[in-house]
């Protein structure tokens, strides 16, 4: 295996946690987002408009694919691994400063939560914005047709309010990734990038989903945001 | 709106010095009535127009329904002018876009108006004509003179 760097010192040993899809779809997403934030809230040309809407269809598939992974994807990227329940989160975030607290094999109780945040967040979002229409009655998604100017302009608004909340989840999500860094000295930006992360609890390597499922959620996630961009019409 | 004697006297003033042409109703309107009014007439020209885009952009346009959203647009588009009369800026104390330069440069504003008129006009024509294409043209055209007006004399917005 590639992923894992030849001497390590002992507990130290780096495995696999990320799979490629996990990693691709977040940076994607990260892409995706900067491109619908600029072409919306930078550029004020017009013709940015349909960039902006490729974007936003780009950030429906990739969701839509990353719920569908957290559903019957691999091990680490399933809510069902990630998703811990109020105690199990509190106890964590109370034991956060301990030194010796223990280093999650994927996603810990916090940042499980912070992934179905910033997936239900960004979903909305999009959604929003298939129904939103310029303050002018002429740029917006493509279902905006289906609802009244005025509905559409409230979509609108709600699509700029949240992301604005979304720029504050990023926000934080910067914070937490430079807090794990220089204080509990886990680089959680290299294992999104290498897919590794070091175990020190010697916890077997996760689950990893065959590449059959990759296939069906690509092929789904693609249907999906074509239908979508075409008005859901054929 | 509360008509009182003094209020009444200064409608009477105010009517004379506009005469009949334009803003006879807005002239005599309080500047806080006056923006809101003028918002919810933007609104009619913002859904006139999303309704007609609506069906340019439809597999199936519906021709007459078209004829009749242009001919809307064409009935609305004068009134713009008349829209914003003096103190109905921010400093009518509520929410609008609409900036000092209106006010400022009032000859250039209007300008922006009258070619917005001029093209909706021409775009109640066109659609007449039942041409699909040759309406979508012509309401890219409209879409350009919104914007024109909106770029130096709108706030930016959401």
């Amino acid at each position: 295996m590639t992923d894992t760097p030849a001497p390590a010192p002992a507990g130290k040993r780096r495995i696999k946690i990320w799979d490629v899809p996990t990693r691709v779809v977040h940076w994607l997403l990260a892409i995706a987002f900067g491109v619908a934030w600029w072409t919306a809230e930078v550029s004020k040309a017009d013709a940015h408009m349909e960039w902006h809407r490729w974007a936003g269809y780009s950030i429906l598939g990739l969701v839509v694919f990353r719920i569908y992974w957290g559903l019957v994807g691999s091990q680490t990227a399933r809510f069902s691994h990630f998703l811990k329940g109020p105690v199990t989160t509190g106890r964590y975030f109370a034991g956060l400063l301990r030194r010796d607290s223990k280093v999650s094999l994927g996603h810990n109780p916090m940042g499980g939560w912070s992934v179905a945040a910033m997936l239900a967040l960004i979903g909305a979002i999009v959604v929003l914005g298939l129904y939103a229409i310029d303050v002018d009655g002429f740029e917006g998604g493509p279902l905006a047709d289906r609802i009244s100017f005025d509905l559409a302009r409230e979509m609108a608004h709600w699509h700029h309010l949240l992301f604005n909340v979304a720029l504050g989840l990023i926000a934080l999500h910067l914070v937490a990734i430079a807090f794990y860094l220089l204080v509990k000295r886990e680089n959680l930006v290299g294992a999104m990038i290498t897919g590794a992360k070091p175990n020190p609890d010697g916890e077997g390597a996760p689950k990893f989903a065959p590449f059959w499922r990759l296939a069906v959620g690509v092929v789904v996630s693609f249907g999906i945001m074509w239908f979508v961009s075409k008005g859901l019409k054929f | 709106m509360r008509i009182s004697k003094t209020n009444l006297g200064r409608m009477f003033g105010a009517i004379a010095l506009t005469g009949m042409i334009s803003g006879v109703a807005l002239a005599a309107v309080a500047p806080k009535d006056a923006v809101v009014q003028r918002q919810a007439n933007f609104k009619k020209i913002g859904g006139t127009f999303k309704a007609l885009n609506d069906q340019l952009r439809s597999p199936a346009p519906d021709k007459a329904q078209i004829m009749v959203l242009a001919n809307q647009l064409k009935s609305l588009t004068p009134g713009i002018p008349t829209w914003f009369p003096v103190g109905s800026g921010v400093e009518a104390g509520v929410k609008t876009a609409a900036k000092a330069e209106i006010w400022q440069k009032p000859d250039v504003f209007k300008g922006h108006a009258k070619a917005l008129q001029v093209e909706t006009d021409k775009l109640a024509g066109i659609a007449g004509g039942g041409d699909i294409e040759a309406i979508k043209a012509q309401a890219n055209v409209v879409k350009n003179k919104c914007s024109a007006c909106h770029s130096d004399f709108r706030q930016k917005d959401s």
